[in-house]
């Protein structure tokens, strides 16, 4: 494999840039082609007996039989994978997680899930300061990571995980608009510009020449139909290109 | 409260620095067992205390809660010259207006659960936002735990990770920079039930500090 540290970064850079759980979703399958997995799931744990795994997924790309089935059989109480994301920080295997919680019916979750190609995976867990757990797991029929894959793995769940939160609050918020084809420097001028700061101060903050940050707030403003900077930023507030 | 206090006043209320130095060794040699920092007389310093760096310090009363500790990347920091070998290689920003983020602390005693949704957690990170601000800074390197590194996303910093995370001392760490953007502040206190600013910027000694001036490129 060509040098795994910056392939994660490239990978990590794509996914930062995504804007809708579409492309996060065709990000990580195009990532599992270079991590050697099959399915991958991000996703909250529940926190009351009557929310299942599917209530509380993300981002799902686990194969659909396996999901009704775990959820039919009322797995989440017996998957050992879900108990160890519970009890450790630590990313980890799922044959590891059931090596340490071993008992029949967290045998038979893992004996069934191999029948659906998932006969191993690699978990990383996320515990919110609020208490809440969640979790980012990658199955495969046949999974081995080196060391550095690991730790490449591990970061590409982190900003997996920090994405799909991102677009879910924006679906949960119902902004589903396209951001009118604003450029990223465009945004961060507007958000700079809203913060109360001149051109001359983006400019500072930015590293660009003032007359740079008028050229995009004025291109900014032509994409957002607006005469003036104060309706720009109005405007991309209304859209939720800015919060 | 939360106070922001640079090395340089920080010898000016002796009184106080001495109270923040005993709650470092409580926290980082007591607690935490870092045993290379224990001194016999009960305070915590190192040779990156110098009056180029800057202490947010959380205050009940007075008593220190909570504490971090801000280093200048244009001078020797932790990651250039105690573990260099966390980046294996690769560049980590540096310039007058990126610091160093480091030793930072609350009192176990007031973190209800270890998983630390308390009443100065929040508003200690909240303090070092608002001190980032305050100085005019771009952003902040920090070595932590991957698991700090999705909560320092949610709570509206855009951090890049310098390095893939390894194995350090028993646990995992990763070298990021976190940097502080428009909406930073407000998502912390969004996040953590804030009305407005946490950080007393009044005490601080305004003729005397040392705004950061001169900008440099990002990728300084």
């Amino acid at each position: 494999m060509p040098d795994i540290r910056q392939t994660s970064f490239d990978i990590i850079h794509r996914l930062r840039a995504t804007r809708s759980r579409a492309e996060v979703y065709a990000e990580l399958r195009a990532a599992g082609r270079i991590f050697g997995y099959d399915a991958f799931l991000i996703g909250g744990l529940p926190q009351t007996e009557a929310e299942g795994l599917l209530d509380c997924a993300m981002i799902t790309g686990w194969p659909d039989a396996w999901s009704r089935r775990y959820h039919c059989q009322g797995y989440l109480h017996q998957d050992p994978v879900i108990r160890q994301i519970r009890r450790t920080t630590e990313p980890f295997l799922w044959t590891d997680a059931a090596r340490l919680h071993e008992d029949p019916n967290g045998a038979r979750v893992m004996d069934e899930a191999r029948g659906f190609g998932l006969r191993d995976g690699f978990c990383v867990p996320f515990h919110d300061l609020d208490g809440r757990e969640a979790g980012v797991s990658f199955g495969s029929d046949r999974l081995s990571l080196s060391e550095d894959e690991r730790a490449g793995l591990h970061l590409v769940a982190i900003y997996a995980m920090s994405k799909a939160r991102a677009v879910s609050a924006l679906r949960a918020k119902g902004e589903f608009e396209p951001p009118g084809g604003l450029t990223d420097r465009e945004i961060e001028c507007l958000k700079w510009s809203a913060a109360g700061k001149s051109a001359w101060d983006t400019g500072q903050i930015l590293a660009i020449s003032s007359r740079t940050v008028e050229a995009h707030l004025a291109s900014a403003a032509r994409k957002l139909n607006a005469v003036n900077r104060v309706q720009s930023i109005a405007e991309a507030l209304r859209r939720g290109i800015i919060a | 409260m939360f106070k922001l206090i640079s090395g340089q006043d920080g010898s000016e209320d002796p009184n106080l620095m001495d109270k923040v130095y005993r709650f470092r060794h409580d926290f980082f040699v007591e607690h935490l067992k870092w045993e290379a920092c224990r001194k016999p007389d009960g305070r915590e310093i190192d040779a990156f205390d110098t009056p180029e760096c800057y202490h947010v310090v959380g205050l009940e009363g007075d008593e220190v809660v909570s504490y971090s500790r801000l280093l200048p990347t244009t001078r020797p920091h932790l990651q250039t010259h105690l573990y260099p070998e966390i980046l294996k290689g690769a560049p980590a920003p540096s310039g007058p207006r990126i610091f160093e983020w480091t030793r930072c602390a609350v009192a176990p005693s007031k973190r209800e659960s270890s998983r630390g949704a308390d009443a100065v957690s929040g508003p200690s990170f909240t303090a070092v936002a608002e001190a980032a601000e305050f100085l005019g800074l771009e952003g902040l390197l920090v070595q932590t735990h991957p698991i700090l590194v999705s909560r320092l996303m949610t709570f509206g910093w855009d951090v890049e990770a310098l390095a893939l995370p390894c194995p350090y001392d028993g646990s995992t760490i990763l070298p990021i920079c976190a940097r502080l953007m428009p909406e930073t502040i407000d998502t912390h206190r969004q996040v953590f039930g804030l009305s407005g600013s946490v950080l007393d910027i009044d005490t601080f000694d305004l003729p005397r500090r040392r705004r950061i001036e001169a900008p440099r490129r990002r990728s300084a």
